[in-house]
This record gives C-alpha cells, sequence and structure tokens, in this order.
C-alpha cells in the first residue's frame, strides 16, 4: 500500500519533541500525520521547504478537489485506500440535484427549495442533499443563465455544479455564478474549450468518457492547465447499470491508489440524473436512481448528480454514504449520561445500555416509539455492543456503579430497581453486588422492551417496602 | 518557423481554412511550436465566429494538442491472486442422485473484482420461505405475496414459478422451542411436500434454537439423501459436529455462522473441515447487518475475508452467504413514517440495496424476501458473471 512512510514524515520534523504540535513526540506526530490525524500546519517549526515536501509527501493518491466557495463550498475525494479497513474513506459524496433549464421559473424554484430543505434526521445526524447541478437541456445561453440564476438565488448553502456541453452556455452560466462552480461534461469533443474555461475561472472541471482509457487521455491533456479535476468514467444506465459502473468506478480507484497512475488520481463523479428521461413511471426511475447511487456510495462514487427529491429514494442512499464513511477506528459512540426518555419522573423505570451507537439509538427508539416514560442509562463501554463488552468486560458491576454516581441517579428516582439487557444477563449478580440495586434482566432484543415493561409491571415503580 | 507576427498567421490560417477546405492539418503542423499564443488569439476571434466554422477550428487544434501531450501508457490493475475460492454446488440432478431439475454453483472466484476477473458464478439469489407465517413477516411482504405465505408448498411453488428463482430456503421456525415447538418429523413433512413441489435446489432452515436445530438438520439430512441440501446454519453455540456427520454421510452442504468477525469465522470453519468436510461442501455466514444498521461492519469482514481468501488462506475459501432478508430488521424498511415516504417503495429498496452491497464485497448467496427486491437483484448481479458491457447510452445525450 503505498501510503507514506512514517519514518519519512519523521525525517522532514524538527526532530525537538518541542510539544507545540499536542503530541509529547516529533515521532507521534509523524504517525498521527500519516493517520490523517494531524496537519502539518500543526507544527509551528517548520521551515516553508519541509512544509512543502511534508504536503507532497502526504498529498493523498486521490486529489481533494473543493468545489464552490464560502457557504457552498464541498469537498470531494481525498481517499489513499481501496478499502475502509485500511485506514477510513474521506469526504462523504456530495449529492447535487439536478435541475433543468428547460423547466419553468416556478417548478426551477420550486425544486432548488425542496433540495435547499431537504432532510432527514438518522442516528443524531441530519442528512441532506449538498449541492445543485444546473443543467442544460435547451442549449440556450441566456436560458441557462437564467435557470443559474433561479438555482442561486433559491439556495442558500448548496454547491452549484454548471452542465452543458458547450462552452458558450457554461460561459453564461459562469456568468451568473461564478464562485468555482464545478463544469462538466468535458468530453473528446469539447475538452479544449472547457478546459480553457475551467483554467481561466479556477473552476474544477468534470470529465467524462465511456471507457477508462479514454478518460486517461482526456485526463493527461486537462491537467497541463486546470489542477482540479472530477472523473465520470460513464454511468452505465440499462440491468448492467450497477455492476458496469462501479466496476469502472473501482478500476480506476485501483489505478490511481495501489499504482499511483497519477492521470486516474482524481474523485469520480456519478451521474444517476437520466433515469428520470429514461424511466415514464417516475416511481420506477427515482427506484433505479437509489439503487445505482447506493451502490456507487460504497464502490468509489466521490459526487453524484441526481434527479430524485423523493425521500424514500435518497434515504438509502444518503444511509448508505453515512454508514460507509464512518471512521473504522472510531468506535461508534454516544455520550455517556442519564438520558430522559419521553417524561420519566421518580416512579419511572431506570434501563441500562452501553455507549454504542446503535444500541443507544435503538433502544431509545425502540422506547419512545411505544411512548414509554423512563430513563435510560448508558455507560462508558468504549462504543462496544452490549454482547461483545460483556463478553470483553466493559460491562461490569464497577462500570454501572460508577455511571449510577456520576449521573447522580439516585437522586432522580426513589426507587432502587435497574433493568440491564438480556444480552447482560451474565453480569446480573455482579452489578446487584456493586450497586445494592435490585437487577431485573431485560429482553434479547430493545424492541420487545416495551411489552416486557408492561407485563412485569416496570412501568410504574413504587417505593420499595 | 517565422517571424510573422501571430495576428498575421492567424489571418492567413483562416483564410485557407474558409476558402480552400481540408488544408488545416498542414498549416497547424507548421505552427504548432508557438502554439500557447496562437491558441489564445485564436480563441478570440473563434468565439466570435458561426458555429460551424468554430468547430473546424476547434479540432484541428485539438489534435495539435494532443500530438504535444504524451499520454503514459494505462494498464487496467488487475492483479494476479494465488487463492481462489471453492466451488460449492448446491442440489443434485438425477444422474446425480438426486430429483433437482438443475443445480446451482456458488463461488469459483479468482478475483475481487469484476475488471480483473468475471465471477464463474454470479450471486445466486435464494427465496425465504418460512412453515408458519407466525414470525412477524413485515407488512410489505405480506401485501405483496398475499395467502401464499400461510402454506409453505404454496409459497414455494409461487415464487419459483412467478419470480424465476433459483433456489428455495425452507424456514423450519415451526420447531422453534419458543414458537410452535412442532415435532421433528412434522417438520420434516414439509420439507418433503416442498421438495416435491420445486425443482429448484433447498437450503434448510432451522429456528436458531442451538439443540433443537441439531435434531432438524441430522433428520433434515437423512429425508433430503441425495439431493445436496445446504443446512441452514451451524455455530459454536450448538453440537455441530453431529451436524457435520450428518451433512458428510448424507452428502450435503453445510452453512457455518459466526457474528461479524474474521477469526470466529476462521476458527469454525477450520473446526468443520478438520471433521472432514472438504472446502467444496461448506458456504460461510458472517453476519449481515442491515443498511444503517452496521453494514459498514459486514462490508469490512466481507471484504477481509474475500481478500483473505484470494491471497491463499484455505480457511477462508469458501462462497459467503448473505442473509439479506435482516434489512427488514431497519425500521427505515418497514416503519409507517410519513416523512421517509411510503414504505412498499422504501421496504424492497432496503433489502435490494443491502443484498448489492454485500454482493459486491464478495457475498454468493443472497437471502431474500421482497418479490421487487430480488427480481431486481437478479437481473443486476447476473453482470458479476460477465465481461463488463458498456453501453450506448449516455449522460452525455441529455446534456446539451
Amino acid at each position: 500500500m503505498p501510503r507514506a512512510d512514517v519514518m519519512e514524515v519523521y525525517n522532514l520534523l524538527p526532530k525537538s519533541n518541542c510539544g507545540a504540535c499536542g503530541c509529547k513526540t516529533c515521532m507521534e506526530f509523524a504517525t498521527k500525520l500519516v493517520n490523517r490525524e494531524a496537519d502539518p500546519e500543526d507544527c509551528p517549526n517548520l521551515d516553508e521547504d519541509s512544509l512543502k515536501k511534508l504536503r507532497e509527501l502526504l498529498a493523498p493518491p486521490v486529489r481533494e478537489v473543493t468545489i464552490c466557495r464560502g457557504d457552498r463550498e464541498v469537498v470531494v475525494g481525498g481517499d489513499e485506500v481501496l478499502f475502509r479497513h485500511e485506514l477510513s474513506y474521506f469526504n462523504p459524496p456530495p449529492v447535487f440535484i439536478a435541475v433543468y433549464d428547460d423547466m419553468e421559473e416556478d417548478e426551477l424554484r420550486e425544486k432548488t427549495e425542496r433540495a435547499q430543505e431537504f432532510q432527514v434526521e438518522r442516528v443524531g445526524e441530519t442528512l441532506r442533499v449538498d449541492g445543485l447541478a444546473v443543467v442544460s437541456r435547451t442549449g440556450d445561453p441566456e436560458r441557462f443563465a437564467a435557470a443559474v440564476e433561479t438555482a442561486v438565488e433559491h439556495s442558500e448553502d448548496l454547491a452549484i455544479a454548471l452542465i452543458s456541453q458547450d462552452p458558450r452556455v457554461l460561459a453564461a452560466g459562469l456568468d451568473a455564478f461564478d464562485e468555482r462552480p464545478l463544469l462538466y461534461p468535458a468530453t473528446e469533443e469539447n475538452l479544449e474549450d472547457l478546459v480553457e474555461l475551467a483554467a481561466e475561472h479556477e473552476c474544477p472541471l468534470g470529465l467524462h468518457a465511456t471507457e477508462v482509457e479514454d478518460l486517461v487521455e482526456l485526463s493527461v491533456r486537462a491537467r497541463e492547465r486546470v489542477e482540479d479535476l472530477l472523473l465520470d468514467p460513464g454511468t452505465e444506465f440499462g440491468p448492467h447499470d450497477v455492476v458496469a459502473t462501479t466496476d469502472k468506478l473501482a478500476e480506476l480507484r485501483k489505478a490511481a491508489v495501489e499504482e499511483e497512475f497519477e492521470p486516474l488520481g482524481y474523485p469520480t463523479l456519478v451521474t444517476t440524473f437520466p433515469y428520470r428521461f429514461l424511466e415514464d413511471d417516475p416511481v420506477e426511475a427515482a427506484r433505479r436512481e437509489s439503487y445505482l447511487a447506493a451502490a456507487c456510495v460504497l464502490r468509489y462514487a466521490d459526487a453524484l448528480i441526481m434527479d430524485t427529491l423523493e425521500p424514500w429514494a435518497l434515504l438509502p442512499v444518503l444511509t448508505q454514504r453515512q454508514c460507509i464513511y464512518t471512521d473504522p477506528r472510531e468506535p461508534q459512540a454516544v455520550d455517556p449520561g442519564l438520558y430522559k426518555i419521553g417524561d420519566p419522573d421518580e416512579h419511572s423505570p431506570v434501563l441500562v445500555t452501553t455507549n454504542f451507537t446503535l444500541t443507544y439509538h435503538c433502544v431509545a427508539d425502540d422506547l419512545e416509539s411505544a411512548d414509554v416514560d423512563c430513563w435510560l442509562l448508558v455507560i462508558d463501554t468504549g462504543g462496544l455492543a452490549v454482547d461483545v463488552s460483556v463478553a470483553g468486560g466493559q460491562f461490569n458491576g464497577q462500570a454501572v456503579k460508577e455511571a449510577l454516581e456520576e449521573f447522580n441517579v439516585e437522586d432522580k428516582v426513589n426507587h432502587r430497581v435497574l433493568v440491564i439487557p438480556g444480552k447482560a444477563a451474565a453480569v446480573k449478580g455482579d452489578v446487584e453486588d456493586a450497586t445494592g440495586w435490585k437487577v431485573v434482566i431485560g429482553t434479547q432484543d430493545s424492541s420487545e422492551l416495551p411489552e416486557f415493561l408492561e407485563k412485569e409491571g416496570l412501568l410504574r415503580i413504587k417505593e420499595e417496602g | 518557423m517565422s517571424e510573422r507576427r501571430p495576428e498575421d498567421l492567424l489571418r492567413e490560417l483562416f483564410n485557407r481554412i474558409l476558402g480552400e477546405g481540408e488544408v488545416r492539418e498542414v498549416e497547424l503542423r507548421d505552427v504548432s511550436i508557438e502554439a500557447d499564443e496562437l491558441e489564445l488569439e485564436l480563441r478570440t476571434v473563434a468565439q466570435a465566429l458561426p458555429r460551424e466554422v468554430w468547430e473546424r477550428l476547434v479540432r484541428p487544434r485539438a489534435e495539435a494538442v494532443e500530438r504535444e501531450v504524451e499520454v503514459p501508457e494505462y494498464e487496467p490493475p488487475v492483479e494476479e491472486y494465488e487463492g481462489e475460492v471453492a466451488e460449492v454446488q448446491l442440489g443434485a440432478t438425477r444422474s446425480e442422485g438426486g430429483t433437482r431439475d438443475r443445480v446451482v454453483k456458488l463461488g469459483g472466484e479468482r478475483a475481487y473484482f469484476v475488471f480483473e476477473a468475471p465471477r464463474p458464478n454470479p450471486p445466486v439469489v435464494t427465496f425465504d420461505v418460512f412453515d408458519t407465517p407466525d414470525v412477524g413477516i413485515p407488512g410489505p411482504i405480506r401485501e405483496e405475496l398475499g395467502d401464499v405465505i400461510e402454506d409453505p408448498v404454496d409459497w414455494a411453488r409461487t415464487v419459483v414459478k412467478r419470480y424465476g428463482v433459483d433456489v428455495i430456503t425452507l424456514h423450519l421456525v415451526s420447531t422453534s422451542p419458543k414458537l410452535h415447538d412442532a415435532p421433528v418429523e412434522e417438520a420434516m413433512e414439509t420439507l418433503e411436500d416442498v421438495l416435491d413441489a420445486v425443482k429448484v435446489p433447498i437450503i434448510v432452515g432451522g429456528s436458531g434454537d442451538p439443540e433443537k436445530d441439531v435434531e432438524v438438520f441430522v433428520k433434515a439430512a437423512e429425508v433430503c439423501e441425495g439431493e445436496r441440501v445446504m443446512l441452514s446454519s451451524i455455530n459454536e453455540d450448538m453440537d455441530f459436529e453431529r451436524v457435520v456427520e450428518a451433512a458428510k454421510e448424507h452428502g450435503h452442504v453445510v452453512l457455518t455462522f459466526a457474528p461479524v468477525d474474521v477469526n470466529m469465522m476462521k476458527t469454525l470453519n477450520k473446526r468443520v473441515l478438520n471433521l472432514g468436510l472438504s472446502k467444496e461442501d461448506v458456504v460461510m455466514d458472517p453476519t449481515t447487518c442491515a443498511l444503517g444498521y452496521g453494514i459498514e461492519y459486514t462490508v469490512d469482514v466481507m471484504t477481509r475475508i474475500r481478500l483473505a481468501a484470494l491471497h491463499g488462506d484455505e480457511y477462508l475459501q469458501m462462497p459467503i452467504s448473505s442473509g439479506s432478508t435482516n434489512a427488514w430488521a431497519a425500521r427505515e424498511a418497514w416503519m409507517k413514517e410519513e416523512s421517509w415516504g411510503p414504505r412498499e417503495y422504501r421496504g424492497p429498496l432496503w433489502e435490494a440495496v443491502t443484498a448489492t452491497t454485500v454482493a459486491l464485497c464478495g457475498a454468493d448467496l443472497l437471502m431474500m424476501f421482497h418479490p421487487w427486491a430480488v427480481q431486481v437483484v437478479q437481473e443486476a448481479l447476473e453482470y458479476m458473471g460477465r465481461e463488463r458491457e458498456v453501453g450506448d447510452v449516455h449522460v452525455t445525450d441529455f446534456i446539451a
């Protein structure tokens, strides 16, 4: 794996172990740099030359490209491994929503606003779309400029992509919005003109070819003048769409990362919006887009241009992105604490669970959706799930005792009953001994909890005695 | 070449193109040395020109640039792997001692990505059939399948006929002591009825009870003599040696199961192989976490398993099976929630995305549930077995 070598990085550092970067030693800093947990700029004692060399050494094989400026800015690419378990993937792919210059102004404005407002809450995060792609359908520079104006005017922080094969249309779009929008698609036919335009306006440029070899050639020619490129190896449409598209993306990512083939060392671009025109049934179009886009999020799409704003179609794509782009080196954890579910009081039950994000959200959601009022005591298991932390010893009597004390649970309720997960049954005795509380073993799955609490008469716990 | 000013040169060039037609290549080869300066001048004039004239100018100029930039040779990064995945056959035809009309083969991969080598056997979908509808079958699936879920034979027959499914998994969940605690004999009757009713390979699923399942599988191995069914599944919590012995004796395949952990998967496989089954008799299930519910762990584990197999780890060189039906554990798949849109669309998509994600990471067998998802996934993943197809519809067809 051609990732930067720690020793090589270390040799460019001052080796003074001054601690100014927050690391105890320069070696520790070097390791963090290689793992992308620190920036070269964190060291105040680097000379210009070393800083430059360091940046080159640490530059990921897939270039990091910035689209737009200010509030609309998104960063794409920057990956350096083929598989996420080798490090992590960086910069979740932004989803651009297509608007078209042959739309009536009202329609365009309405879709723009829906894109701007789109949001879904999931596992404590707000999932959104990230950009607008203004697509020329008419080939008319004036209509295009008007569409860009409307899209920009009715959105606040969405990135902008300008999409036409005709450089004159794109130039008109740039008259309306010149804050580094993505220009696309540069093809065999229009490459020189689009390169010129992108260079002049300092815009990132998306290249399109349907075969990887052709894309190599476009890239070689474009990178003479434009640093920030995106590569579209041709999204496929039809029954072979998922396999052929992800396979092309995988080929170029492997060439970039494992063979350091520089002409392919750029973020990728996937376009699913044509399904809107290919399928008569809008539901089928959205389904196809969703299915294809979600697969491409797994396999190396760094930016997506979609048509659909249906939440049911975007949810799988945005969820896939949320999952695939978590950092596998970090435990997925929420803060330990005493969480209120519903409106609990001194008679409400106290349920114990771990701080693994997924565990917490599943338990909390199950209780909330059943309208249970209770206290949820989330203990620190280092982000491990119940069964794993019971086996690993993080879920034990001492941990529960400390949490009870830290979060003053005794003051919140006037009973002394804890409900622990069914999968933690093995530590019941240990928890009872350490805390002195009565311990009830709950259910294997949190979805069965509300019914269990009711059946066991635990929804209202009266004072002991 | 000359001392002439670029403007003059341009004028001359321009006149020739407009006046004499096809001489452009000769002229440009001459001027390519001063191309930078010339290009800028050309453009200014060119943008004011009528479109067809402009294109006549642009194209030759592109050719001129192409000559200057050297395109490095590109070879697709195809890796030679030392190991390969075993090929496992499910089902047996009459000539092989069974009664199936056709068989399926799983695995056999020699590469990770399709561009490195298409899969010898693209992923296979097996349709889940339960021997009782009392297992919390999600609403959208009940609605789609209708009354057939009341009868496993009807259910199996219908989905094979209607959706062209290649394999049926019959889950004998009624045997669970926590559900109906149906006697093993009763479950065997159902199994025999299904074997009679459909002629595709069969996977025999247990109820998840570690004790009862051993009895079910041992008996099923006997009842299915010659049919080469897969017993689904065995794990470290049960007395799996008896199941392995029965599979060996009657020529069946076993599915090994471990909870999202490469080493636990490997240890179990090793024990099973040491009991005398060969890689060609084993499929493994390293757990499928649903989209949104830990799918990234499954992605990592399956990827690591498949890479280990290709790099020569013989205890991981079995085809991978995925319980993609687990997608329905995600509330996004089944819950009625207006802000998410109709669950009739959401659920099947959730299942299709979950199945496709794991298939791209190496899964060879996909246990699935919803007819739409089954069809979409079958149709799409078949292409993993072929050379890459580049169609004639492209994004540029939709952009002016």
